[in-house]
């Protein structure tokens, strides 16, 4: 039996609900690497019609099962029942939960339902096609009895232009070192790639994208291998440096690992399976 | 030879996404696509992904090195057009998945599942019939075989001309017996884990006829086919 709250109840997907799951989906997925935010139009338009990345809502509302209490959203499943690459098997593809106290509980009540659907489908396997990063999901799964197995498809990525991504995520830069204890950190910090090169320059509470400098204060060498998981929050800095993937000069090299550690932090990944191209 | 190859590149979608293709004597015979997505890299910030797929070389012009050459013509023009990241989605099943590594794609998904079995007599019944239709072999066998999956219960199964039946109680004589979790079933059952690997980690154990296990091991290594198309 899965914890419920007393008031809680699980139905079918309405139209118009887009508006609210939409909203949670953007709220639920914020931390994470990989989504992409999405309009209530833009959420519902995933599953207007059954293609190779999830099902339809407009021929099986089942497909999104909404938990709510009091006439507010808790929570929300969507499941796939008909994959295309198992015939036996049905997906969750997205469990996202309102983030307040409970929200575990909610999870394992949607799952507890996404099973029976599962198998009254005449499925005999349920898996999660969700973030195995993302600590609530994940708990909510392992206290109802998943396992975790190797998964085949893979998500690649290759930085294409180095300064040109670190501009884009300038703004995260600034965020993650005002938020840090070397928030006042004041230099400069050449990263080097491959032919790739860039600099950073930090100073008053905010970090600047620039060609990479002559003289800086601390020089990162990334082996290009290593060079999308630290940028992308795959691995820290201090990972990589255990693995000889990068190396450091620096007047003052535990400053410069703390400062690294605080600008590329590591990032849970989900990719939506709505999403994949 | 790459020599004779010319790259091109199809018109813009209204989308976004257009096709590079590798041309031979006015022929295309290796592409991919590529399209935009603004790709969220935390709270704070997006980045401009090109987001590849459709990717395929005819098979007479492979080994050749006109998907490299397709690659970095793509990757090249997504740079000019102000994507500053690539990302594709594979397998790593896929012969394909070590060429983009070589083209400099780095996997950062972390290659785990969650899954949970909720009928396993039904999943038992189901990947012993996918097998038996895949061996013949295996179907001309007359076997009782009893599944042990860990943390649930015994099913026994019966193999009888083709045919794969789940018995409501255990037979007198057992011709084989196998212990393994549902995850190391489905992993048999789905390829990414080979049975060699799985004995010599002990993740399956098994006990009776010999003879039976061979042909039960050698219909599960008749699906570890590497798959070369994309």
């Amino acid at each position: 039996m899965s914890p419920r709250r007393r008031d809680m109840t699980i139905r079918s997907f309405r139209e118009g609900d887009e508006q609210v799951l939409a909203r949670l989906f953007n709220a639920y997925v914020g931390d994470f690497l990989g989504p992409i935010r999405l309009t209530p139009k833009a959420w519902r338009a995933q599953f207007k019609r059954r293609n190779w990345t999830g099902p339809s809502l407009t021929d099986d509302s089942d497909c999104c099962r909404i938990a709510e209490a009091g006439g507010r959203v808790l929570g929300y499943a969507l499941t796939d029942y008909q994959p295309l690459w198992r015939e036996d098997t049905a997906v969750v593809q997205e469990l996202c939960a309102v983030d307040e106290s409970g929200a575990e509980d909610v999870m394992q009540a949607l799952l507890a339902d996404a099973e029976q659907r599962t198998l009254e489908r005449g499925k005999s396997c349920l898996v999660l096609g969700l973030s195995p990063e993302d600590g609530l999901s994940a708990g909510a799964a392992v206290s109802r009895g998943y396992e975790e197995r190797q998964e085949t498809e893979v998500f690649m990525v290759l930085i294409v232009d180095l300064s040109g991504f670190l501009e884009e995520i300038a703004p995260a830069l600034s965020a993650r070192l005002a938020e840090s204890p070397l928030g006042d950190w004041r230099g400069s910090v050449k990263i080097l790639s491959g032919d790739k090169s860039s600099g950073l320059f930090c100073g008053d509470g905010s970090v600047a994208v620039g060609p990479a400098p002559d003289e800086p204060d601390v020089t990162l060498t990334v082996r290009p291998e290593a060079l999308p998981l630290l940028l992308l929050g795959r691995e820290t800095i201090g990972e990589l440096y255990v693995q000889d993937a990068v190396s450091l000069t620096a007047a003052d090299a535990a400053e410069a690992l703390s400062l690294l550690d605080a600008l590329f932090p590591r990032l849970p990944l989900f990719f939506p399976r709505a999403q994949w191209w | 030879m790459p020599s004779e190859s010319e790259i091109t590149f199809g018109p813009r979608r209204s989308d976004g996404w257009r096709k590079v293709s590798a041309n031979v004597a006015g022929k295309d015979v290796s592409h991919l696509y590529y399209g935009p997505a603004k790709v969220h890299v935390g709270r704070h910030a997006a980045v401009t992904m090109g987001c590849i797929g459709g990717v395929g070389t005819d098979k007479q012009h492979r080994r050749k090195g006109l998907a490299r050459r397709v690659f970095s013509g793509a990757v090249a023009a997504m740079k000019g057009e102000g994507y500053t990241v690539a990302g594709l989605f594979t397998s790593r099943r896929l012969v394909a998945h070590r060429l983009y590594r070589r083209f400099g794609l780095v996997d950062v998904s972390s290659g785990r599942i969650a899954c949970k079995v909720l009928d396993p007599a039904a999943l038992a019944r189901r990947g012993l019939s996918s097998l038996v239709q895949q061996s013949p072999e295996l179907g001309r066998r007359r076997l009782a075989l009893r599944l042990c999956f860990e943390r649930s219960r015994t099913v026994c199964l019966k193999i009888e001309g083709n045919d794969v039946s789940v018995l409501s109680r255990a037979p007198r004589g057992v011709d084989l017996s196998l212990t393994m979790s549902h995850t190391t079933f489905l992993g048999l059952l789905d390829s990414s884990i080979g049975l060699s690997h799985a004995l010599g980690a002990k993740l399956v154990q098994w006990s009776g006829d010999a003879g039976a296990f061979e042909t039960l091991a050698n219909a599960i290594a008749g699906r570890l086919r590497p798959v070369d198309e994309e």
